[in-house]
C-alpha cells in the first residue's frame, strides 16, 4: 500500500493499529494530529495508587469538558485498579472492561482498535481514553457542537401547524423526528460520507412500509459515494441524483419535522445530514412538490383549493411570458379585440419588441431576486419595493417597457413564489426562458412543442423506480388510488391507503372507517 | 441471460396505456382527413359508408388482436428472430419504408397546415424543424416513456376536441342534415369502395401489434382494444356529422382537413378568448405528433432488434436522423399537400393497406420457435443528413404595428370593379377606464380594387402599418355587388381564399354603400363591428338569426341563397331590416 502521507493511504485512511505502548498511541496521536492547537491532551497516573498510566485527548470546543471532569477524570483517579494476571492482551482487556463496567460513568462507550477510528472520533467531538498495556481505545459520547438551536422554519413557513424546524445537529434532527414516530421500526442507520469530512448521515425509514428494492438502492449509492467533503444535504443529494440531465429535483428537501414524518409514514425514506438543516426525502414525484404541510392541517375543501391554485400557478410561472410573447407577436386574434388594441396602445413609443422587453423585465425580476437573497434581512426587503415598484414604475414611464409586460412578469413571479418547493420553482425560472425562446421563434405552435419537450422530458423521469410523473400515469400501479391526494385532498376519513412509495402489502393507513 | 447493473428491464405498460395509445394513435390519422375523404367519395350518402367502415374497423382491430396474442414476444422481436437474416431484414425494412412514407405525408399535411393557419410568413423547413427534433428526442426513450406520455397527453388531446364538437352542434344546420348524411343512394359495390378507404385510415391500428405483447394484462384481454376502437368510431361518426353539417358536402369534400374547420367555426361562449382555433390546433399538433412520432419509434426498435442488440448506439442513433432528414428534406421540396394526398391515397389503397394487413399474417404463419441467432456484428453506413433551414426565422409584425381591420365594406367601384373600404381600430385614442378597446372610435379607408387582395396591396404602399383581419367583425356587401353574378363570386372565392379569416364572422347586405354605413362609425360610441354584433346577438329572442361567414361559404358551395341580413342607413343610423 502506497502512503500518501506517514499516516494516511491511498484510501484516505489512517493505517495502524492502537498500541499496548501507551507512548506510541501519544506519539501517533500526537503526530497525526500536529499542529491541531485545539487539541486537548492529559496523561496522568490514574487509581487510587496511582499506578496506571493512561491518556485522554479530546477537541477543545466539540467535548462536554464538564461532563469530562465530572465522570472520567474524577472516577478514574479515586477508582482501586487492579494489576491483572496472564498474557499482555487479557491483562489490557481485563482493565479496560473493569473501566468500562465499574469506573467510568458514562452510557455511551465503545471500543477501538483501529487508529483511523480513533482520529475520527476524536476530531468528531467525542473522547478518547487509552491505558498503558491496553491494545484498544474507549471512545466515549461528549459531542457538544456549538448549534443554533430548534427555530422556526424561515422557508416552509405554515400558517397552520408545527413551527420548528431541523437545525444543523444531526442528533437534533433525528430527535425532532423520533419525538413524532414512535414506533420501534423506525429505524435510524448512521453513515459517514466524504474521505475527509467524515460527515454523518442518518438514513431513516419505517421498516415494515419501506420499498426493500428503494431502501437497497440509497444504501448502495451512499456506500459508493467518494467525494472529499460533504458540506450539506444539497451536496449529498447532487452526488445522489440518477441522471444529472434534468433541472427537476429528485429528492425533496425540508426543514420542517412535520412533513419529514409525514414521509416516513408514508414510507418514503429521509436522509438527514450533518451541518445541514435540510433533511433529503426520497423517492419523490412531481406533485409531492405541491404538497405543503398544512395542507393536512386545514379542511380538504381549503386544502383542494390551493393545490389547485398551485397547480395553476406553475403553468403560469412556466409559460405566461411565452404566451403573451406568442399571443401578442404572431395571433393577436386569440385574445379580444379591447385587450389586444388596449395591449397595442400601450406599445406605442416602446422602442423595443415584445421579446427583448419581457427578457429585459425577467432578467431585471432575476437580479432582484439574487440581490434580496444576498442582502441582510431588513435591506433585502426594501430591495423588492425599490426593484418592484419604483424601478419597475419609471421603465414604464420611461417608455423603456409597457405596462402590460410589467404585470405578466409580476403575475409570473408571484405564480412561482407559490410554489412550495423552492427547488421546483427553480426548474420553472429556467424552463420559463426555454419557453419565451420557442414562443419567440414559433409563436403558440412553439409554445406547445415546448410543453410537449416539456411532458416527454418529465415522462422518462423516475425517482429510484417510481415514474415522476404518478399518478397522472401508471397509476394503475397504484390501483388509481394516489388521486386522492393530487389536486384534490380529499377528507383524511377517505385517504385509507398510502401512496405508491410504501411496500406492498403495507398499504393501508386506516382500519375501519369509510373508505 | 445476462442480469447485472444496467441491463434493460423488460419493458410492459398497462392496460390503460396501452388502451391510451391505441386512442391516440388511430384518432390522429382518423380524424383529419376522414370527413373529406368519404365525402368525395360518397357526396350526400356517406353515413352508409361510414357505419360500414365502423363495423369494418372493429373487423380490423379483433383481426391484429388474433394476431397479436399469437405472439409471445414483442413485434419486433418476432421479426427479428424470423429465420435468415435477410428475411428478417426484408421485412424490417418493409416496415421502415412504409412508416417513413406515413410519416412523411403526416409531416406534409402537418407543415402546410399550421403555415397556413398559425405562421403564414414562415417557411415549412423551419415549422418541420422543432417538431422533428422533438420527435428525435422522444425516439431515445424507451417505450414506458412512449406510453406514459401518450397517457398524460390524452386528456389534452381529447378532452378540448369534445368540448369543440358539443359548441359545433350548436353550429350544425340541422334542417339540411339528413339530406347531406343520406341525401344520395349508392349501390353495394360503390360503398364498399369508400368502406375500403374508410378502413384504410385506420391503418394506424396495426401498432397494436407492438403493443399487444407488451401489455399487463389479465381477463377480458380484448376488452381495452374493444373500448379503445369503439370510442374512436363514435368520434369520427360525431366528426363527420358535425363536419357535413356546418359546411355541406361539397365545402366538406373541398377541404382538405374539413375536421379541423371545426375549430376555426366555432365560437367559444364569455369572449374570454376569441380565436379558439388556434388554441385547439395547438393541441391537436399533440396527436399529430403522437403518430409520428410512433412511426420513428416503432421503426427504429424493429431496426435495433435487427440489429439483435438491444441497446442504443451510433447505428440506431443514425437511423432516427436519416429518417427524418429524409423526410425533412422531401418535405421541404414537395410541400404541396394536395397533390400528396393523392397520391398517398393511391399507395394506401394499393400498396401500403395490403401489406399492413397481410405482412403480420406471413409471420405468424412462419413464426417458428427457434433459438435466437447469432448476434450480427456489422454496422450499417448510415447517411447522416442535417437539414438546413430554408429561410430566416420569419418575419414579425408587433402588436402596434397593426392595422385592426373590424369591418369590411365591399362596394361597386367607380374606376375598377370594387371599393373596398377598411374601418379599422384608432390606437391614437385614450384607452382604459371604458374608453379603450374596440369599444372606441375607429377610422375607415377605402381603396378602388379589382379584388380584395390588390385592395391591400393598395393599403400596403400607403399606410405603414399591416392590416390585420383577426378580429373582423363584419363584412358589409352592397346590394349591387351580390347581385352580379361575376362579381359576388370573385368576392365569395377570395373569402373563402383567405384562411385568416375566421368562419364566424358575421355578414350583411348593405342598400346603401357599405363605405357610408362604415363612415358612420365616427358617431357611434362603439365600433361598427361592435354595433353590428350586438344588434344580432342581443335580440335572439326577436328572431334575428345570425348569418356567418361560414353560412355563406356553405350557401354558396351547396348552390344555396342563404337569407343575409339586410342593412339600411335612415337618418345616419344603421337600421336592420325586419
Amino acid at each position: 500500500m502506497i502512503l500518501l502521507d506517514r499516516f494516511h493511504g491511498r484510501d484516505q485512511k489512517i493505517k495502524g493499529r492502537v498500541s499496548r505502548q501507551l507512548s506510541k498511541n501519544i506519539f501517533l496521536v500526537k503526530e497525526i494530529l500536529k499542529d491541531c492547537n485545539d487539541l486537548v491532551e492529559k496523561e496522568f497516573a490514574c487509581g487510587i495508587d496511582r499506578d496506571h498510566s493512561a491518556y485522554l485527548c479530546y477537541i477543545d470546543g466539540l467535548a462536554k469538558t464538564d461532563m469530562l471532569e465530572e465522570s472520567i477524570m474524577r472516577p478514574l483517579l479515586h477508582c482501586r485498579l487492579e494489576h491483572y494476571e496472564g498474557t499482555a492482551e487479557v491483562k489490557g482487556r481485563k482493565l479496560l472492561q473493569f473501566v468500562e463496567k465499574e469506573v467510568l460513568e458514562m452510557a455511551d462507550m465503545k471500543e477501538l482498535s483501529q487508529l483511523e477510528d480513533v482520529v475520527t472520533q476524536i476530531l468528531s467531538g467525542n473522547t478518547i481514553l487509552m491505558f498503558q498495556g491496553a491494545a484498544s481505545a474507549i471512545m466515549i459520547s461528549s459531542k457538544m457542537f456549538p448549534t443554533r438551536g430548534v427555530q422556526a422554519a424561515d422557508q416552509e413557513v405554515a400558517i397552520r401547524g408545527p413551527k420548528d424546524s431541523f437545525s444543523e445537529s444531526l442528533r437534533t434532527n433525528t430527535a425532532l423526528i423520533r419525538r413524532r414516530i414512535r414506533d420501534s421500526r423506525l429505524k435510524v442507520e448512521q453513515k459517514t460520507a466524504g474521505e475527509r469530512s467524515k460527515t454523518d448521515i442518518a438514513l431513516m425509514y419505517i421498516d415494515d412500509l419501506v420499498r426493500p428494492d428503494i431502501l437497497y438502492s440509497i444504501q448502495n449509492r451512499l456506500s459508493h459515494i467518494t467525494m472529499d467533503g460533504i458540506l450539506d444535504s444539497g451536496m449529498l443529494e447532487q452526488l445522489l441524483v440518477e441522471d444529472w440531465r434534468t433541472p427537476f429535483p429528485h429528492f425533496q428537501h425540508t426543514q420542517r419535522p412535520d412533513k419529514t414524518a409525514s414521509a416516513l409514514l408514508e414510507g418514503r425514506i429521509v436522509l438527514v445530514v450533518d451541518n445541514s438543516p435540510d433533511v433529503l426525502i426520497l423517492p419523490v414525484t412531481w406533485n409531492t412538490f405541491f404538497q405543503a404541510s398544512d395542507d393536512y392541517y386545514n379542511r380538504w375543501e381549503a386544502a383542494t383549493f390551493a393545490r389547485i391554485l398551485r397547480y395553476a400557478a406553475a403553468f403560469l410561472a412556466i409559460g405566461l411570458p411565452a404566451f403573451y410573447i406568442a399571443a401578442a407577436n404572431f395571433h393577436t386574434e386569440i385574445l379580444p379585440t379591447s385587450l389586444i388594441l388596449s395591449f397595442a396602445q400601450a406599445r406605442n413609443g416602446i422602442p423595443f419588441p415584445i421579446v427583448v422587453e419581457v427578457l429585459l423585465m425577467e432578467l431585471e425580476f432575476e437580479l432582484l431576486r439574487e440581490a434580496g437573497i444576498r442582502l441582510p434581512g431588513q435591506l433585502g426587503g426594501t430591495i423588492g419595493i425599490v426593484g418592484g415598484l419604483i424601478v419597475g414604475q419609471a421603465a414604464v414611464d420611461a417608455g423603456i417597457v409597457s405596462t402590460i409586460v410589467v404585470i405578466v412578469v409580476s403575475l409570473t413571479a408571484i405564480a412561482s413564489f407559490s410554489i412550495p418547493n423552492e427547488t421546483m420553482t427553480t426548474a420553472f425560472r429556467l424552463l420559463k426562458f426555454g419557453f419565451i425562446a420557442m414562443a419567440a421563434l414559433w409563436g403558440i405552435y412553439g409554445f406547445f412543442l415546448a410543453w410537449l419537450f416539456l411532458a416527454i422530458h418529465l415522462s422518462s423521469l423516475e425517482s429510484f423506480g417510481v415514474p415522476y410523473l404518478m399518478p397522472t400515469v401508471s397509476g394503475t400501479m397504484a390501483a388509481g388510488k394516489d388521486h386522492k391526494d393530487y389536486h384534490f385532498r380529499l377528507p383524511l376519513s377517505g385517504m385509507n391507503e398510502r401512496p405508491y412509495f410504501t411496500k406492498k402489502g403495507a398499504r393501508i393507513r386506516r382500519k375501519g372507517g369509510k373508505s | 441471460m445476462r442480469q447485472c447493473m444496467g441491463q434493460r428491464k423488460v419493458e410492459k405498460i398497462s392496460k390503460r396505456q396501452f388502451q391510451r395509445m391505441v386512442m391516440i394513435e388511430l384518432f390522429s390519422m382518423t380524424s383529419m382527413i376522414l370527413p373529406s375523404l368519404v365525402v368525395r367519395s360518397s357526396g350526400k350518402g356517406g353515413l352508409t359508408p361510414m357505419l360500414y367502415g365502423a363495423a369494418a374497423a372493429i373487423l380490423l382491430a379483433a383481426y391484429y388482436l388474433w394476431l397479436g396474442e399469437g405472439f409471445l414476444e414483442s413485434y419486433e422481436t418476432e421479426i427479428s428472430i424470423l429465420p435468415g437474416k435477410w428475411f428478417s431484414g426484408i421485412y424490417t425494412l418493409l416496415y421502415c419504408v412504409r412508416f417513413f412514407i406515413r410519416g412523411l405525408f403526416l409531416m406534409i399535411l402537418f407543415s402546410a397546415l399550421i403555415q397556413s393557419v398559425l405562421l403564414p410568413k414562415q417557411s415549412i423547413g423551419l415549422i418541420l424543424f422543432p417538431v422533428l427534433l422533438i420527435s428525435y428526442y422522444a425516439a431515445r426513450k424507451n417505450l414506458s416513456v412512449r406510453a406514459r406520455l401518450l397517457e398524460m397527453l390524452f386528456y389534452y388531446i381529447f378532452v378540448p376536441l369534445i368540448f369543440v364538437l358539443i359548441l359545433a352542434l350548436f353550429q350544425v344546420n340541422y334542417e339540411m342534415l339528413p339530406d347531406m348524411l343520406w341525401g344520395e343512394k349508392h349501390s353495394l359495390m360503390e360503398n364498399l369502395g369508400t368502406t375500403y378507404q374508410i378502413v384504410m385510415t385506420y391503418t394506424s391500428m396495426e401498432f397494436i401489434l407492438f403493443l399487444y405483447p407488451v401489455t399487463k394484462v389479465e381477463k377480458k384481454k380484448g376488452f381495452p382494444l374493444g373500448k379503445a376502437v369503439f370510442f374512436v368510431i363514435l368520434l369520427n361518426l360525431w366528426i363527420y356529422i358535425a363536419t357535413t353539417g356546418m359546411f355541406g358536402t361539397v365545402r366538406t369534400g373541398e377541404q382538405l382537413w374539413s375536421a379541423l374547420s371545426i375549430m376555426q367555426n366555432v365560437r367559444l361562449p364569455g369572449h374570454f378568448l376569441e380565436r379558439l382555433d388556434i388554441l385547439f390546433l395547438a393541441f391537436w399538433i399533440f396527436s399529430v405528433f403522437a403518430l409520428f412520432s410512433g412511426y420513428l419509434f416503432y421503426s427504429e426498435r424493429m431496426v435495433r432488434k435487427w440489429k439483435q442488440n438491444g441497446r442504443q448506439n451510433w447505428n440506431t442513433k443514425g437511423y432516427a436522423l436519416v429518417f427524418l432528414g429524409g423526410i425533412f428534406l422531401l418535405a421541404v421540396c414537395f410541400p404541396d399537400p394536395e397533390r400528396s394526398v393523392g397520391l398517398f391515397f393511391q399507395y394506401m389503397m394499393w400498396i401500403d393497406f395490403p401489406l399492413a394487413v397481410g405482412l403480420p399474417f406471413l409471420l405468424r404463419l412462419v413464426k417458428r420457435k427457434e433459438k435466437r441467432g447469432k448476434k450480427v456484428g456489422q454496422l450499417l453506413v448510415l447517411l447522416f443528413f442535417v437539414g438546413t433551414i430554408l429561410s430566416g426565422c420569419g418575419s414579425r409584425t408587433d402588436i402596434e404595428d397593426k392595422n385592426y381591420v373590424l369591418s369590411l365594406g365591399i362596394d361597386a367601384g367607380e374606376e375598377k370593379l370594387f371599393e373596398i373600404t377598411y374601418g379599422t381600430a384608432n390606437l391614437n385614442q385614450p384607452s382604459g377606464e371604458g374608453e379603450g378597446g374596440s369599444e372606441q372610435k375607429g377610422e375607415e379607408t377605402s381603396y378602388e380594387a379589382d379584388s380584395l387582395l390588390q385592395a391591400e396591396r393598395e393599403d400596403a404602399r400607403s399606410d405603414e402599418k399591416e392590416l390585420d383581419f383577426g378580429h373582423l367583425k363584419a363584412i358589409l356587401i352592397s346590394k349591387k355587388v351580390y347581385q352580379k353574378k361575376e362579381s359576388r363570386e370573385q368576392i365569395l372565392k377570395e373569402l373563402e381564399e383567405k384562411d385568416n379569416l375566421s368562419g364566424t364572422i358575421f355578414v350583411f347586405l348593405t342598400e346603401a354603400p357599405a363605405k357610408d354605413c362604415i363612415a358612420l362609425e365616427k358617431e357611434m360610441s362603439v365600433s361598427l363591428g361592435d354595433y353590428l354584433e350586438k344588434l344580432i346577438v342581443n335580440h335572439k329572442e326577436d328572431g334575428r338569426k345570425e348569418y356567418t361567414l361560414c353560412d355563406l361559404l356553405r350557401d354558396r358551395a351547396e348552390g344555396k341563397n342563404g337569407e343575409i341580413p339586410l342593412l339600411y342607413l335612415e337618418e345616419k343610423r344603421i337600421v336592420l331590416e325586419d
